[in-house]
């Protein structure tokens, strides 16, 4: 009876000294695995300042924030535009990169807009590099070559945003008479 | 015609819609959008302003400026001195030097998330303003039209 109980003892102990290294050996492959690539879905809104009185509660939080900066009378979300990028290593240069493209149209416009991301970042870096660009565009149609190029550029900036963070672009207008154009950005990481 | 800024009434760049009653429809509707962007970039201007009295060391009685006329000269005398301060000061001042605190920090040795604001080198074809906000995670970019710098 006390030898048996002595091999099972040693059993015990022997097998979480022989599963602990394969667990950790699995572990390690698994966070190497995820590591090669990252999710990034960048919500945007774009909104109009000035004249308007509604409420809004999408953007209610950021609405709140511009009330205390400006003395605007009022903001309308005009357009929720969504661009899913994927960062990975495509250089070799242990570097992620990655971008999107989402058109959207803006009021009565008759040529939607074009909303442009290009991301950059080391490998599963908590911050990110964004390029944002908000342009005009030519349909095919009318274009005498094949290269499009964006006639207007409204918005373009470059800025370095955590996840779950916050930056508010401003400001753009498509003519003197149409009222001020701002364009808000938070990116998610590894969005579920 | 008057295409520049500097042909219409101060009265009209300040709202005061009134003194171009007399005048035909176009010209009011012209008066009104120039009204309206006047006040758009006081909007902006009053903000930087805030922005840069904040900072500003404490004024002595003896030399602090009339209580009455400080606020207009605040927002009209000093608008665009203002606003070259406080693009000098969003210059000069990097890497999270706004954030300093001189008062000893209750929770130091606790690790703290960088600020938002050190972290975002904002980069821009166009001149830019970065507004912190009372949220630690939610920054404004304001990049100046060309038209507003006419």
């Amino acid at each position: 009876m006390t030898r048996i109980l002595k091999r099972s003892f040693r059993c015990a102990a022997i097998v979480p000294l022989v599963l602990g290294p394969l667990s950790d050996a699995v572990t390690a492959q698994e966070r190497e695995t995820t590591a090669d690539f990252q999710q990034v879905r960048f919500r945007f809104y774009l909104v109009q300042a000035d004249g308007f009185t509604e409420q809004d509660p999408e953007i209610a939080d950021v609405v709140l924030e511009l009330r205390k900066l400006f003395n605007f009378r009022g903001y309308r979300l005009v357009s929720t535009p969504v661009v899913n990028v994927v960062l990975e290593d495509r250089s070799g240069l242990r570097r992620w990169d990655g971008s999107g493209i989402q058109r959207i149209v803006v009021g009565d416009a008759e040529v939607p807009w074009e909303l442009s991301v290009d991301v950059s970042a080391p490998p599963s870096s908590p911050t990110i590099r964004v390029d944002v660009s908000l342009t005009s565009i030519v349909p095919w149609s009318i274009r005498e070559n094949a290269i499009r190029d964006p006639v207007e550029v409204y918005l373009e900036a470059s800025v370095t945003i955590r996840d779950g963070q916050t930056v508010v672009l401003g400001s753009t207008r498509t003519s003197a008479e149409e009222p001020v154009l701002i364009l808000v950005l938070t990116p998610e990481f590894d969005p579920t | 015609m008057m295409d520049n800024r500097d042909d219409w009434p101060d009265a009209i760049l300040e709202g005061d819609l009134d003194s171009v009653d007399g005048l035909d429809a176009e010209v009011r509707r012209s008066a009104e959008l120039i009204a309206r962007d006047a006040r758009n970039m006081n909007a902006v201007l009053g903000a930087m302003a805030d922005r840069v009295s904040e900072g500003l060391p404490q004024v002595g009685e003896q030399h602090a400026a009339h209580p009455r006329r400080r606020a207009s000269l605040r927002r009209w005398a000093f608008a665009p001195l203002a606003a070259a301060a406080v693009v000098a000061a969003l210059i000069l001042v990097r890497g999270g030097a706004i954030d300093e605190r001189s008062e000893p920090d209750p929770s130091a040795g606790v690790p703290r998330a960088p600020s938002m604001m050190a972290e975002m080198d904002v980069e821009a074809v166009r001149p830019f303003v970065v507004f912190p906000t009372t949220d630690p995670d939610i920054a404004v970019v304001w990049l100046f039209n060309s038209e507003d710098s006419d």
